[in-house]
């Protein structure tokens, strides 16, 4: 599976369109492009999409950046589907501030990615592919 | 169910939001309806968050290095692996809203990546 960069980003930002549900439930979303992040420990998530699918939050946590003060923020678990592959019970963070979809690396640590930065595109393997040398 | 009327001026006002909206009523009631719950499942886990960690270290000693489930200021459950617990505690209470969190302290989450605005 291949998806090309956003290149409304400078510079252009690898993302997976996704698709969110409760938990057990089937994809309950349209597409969602979202941006592969391996700098966040978990995904963000904007509430907008989280209010519209009616998922409580199951706790509080603090979110540190390098920029800032400790922010407290809420945490919910969805299930993520990439086409059909399903990721079930990933805790995310809800987002109030901005509408940006983040993959951060809870989810992106269970797939195999290719980001090739030339093409501009991110490849989605199955299995491992052979690496030419 | 039966259908719900409304007096004026909340009538007009109704339908003034959702032609701002661009939605029709019934999708801005929907709408609002799912906010409102929202802020309400919110606030309770915040609350529920607040005594959890208010309670005396030696209580919460206990559980030490698991996850606990709190369901209105009571420990109902706990276990080391938070999806094991939120799933046990999702067939325990399917209507209530449990609070699953760290037991020493307030989860810490990351993120290192920042973008440039332009």
């Amino acid at each position: 599976m291949t998806y090309p960069y956003e290149l409304q980003y400078v510079p252009p930002l690898p993302i997976i369109p996704v698709q969110l549900s409760l938990p057990g439930d089937p994809p309950r979303t349209g597409l969602l492009n979202a941006a592969i992040d391996t700098g966040a420990d978990l995904s963000i998530i904007p509430v907008a999409y989280l209010i519209a699918l009616e998922a409580a939050p199951t706790h509080q946590a603090l979110i540190k950046s390098p920029f800032g003060n400790p922010v407290p923020v809420d945490v919910y678990q969805i299930d993520v589907w990439i086409e059909e592959l399903a990721f079930p019970g990933m805790s995310v963070v809800g987002n109030e501030t901005d509408e940006e979809l983040i993959l951060g690396r809870n989810l992106l640590n269970k797939l195999i990615l290719l980001l090739d930065g030339q093409r501009g595109e991110t490849e989605l393997f199955e299995t491992r592919p052979a690496i030419r040398r | 169910m039966g259908r719900l009327v409304l007096d004026e001026p909340l009538a007009s006002e109704l339908q003034q939001v959702a032609e701002a909206d661009n939605v029709s009523i019934e999708i801005w009631l929907r709408d609002a309806i799912k906010r409102a719950r929202w802020e309400a499942r919110r606030k309770k886990v915040h609350s529920e968050t607040e005594w959890w960690y208010s309670l005396p270290i030696s209580e919460r000693a206990a559980y030490e290095g698991q996850y606990v489930a709190v369901v209105d200021k009571q420990v109902v459950d706990h276990d080391s692996d938070e999806n094991t617990l939120y799933v046990r505690t999702r067939g325990i209470f399917p209507n209530k809203l449990v609070l699953i969190t760290p037991a020493d302290k307030m989860r810490e989450i990351r993120v290192t990546s920042f973008r440039l605005v332009q």
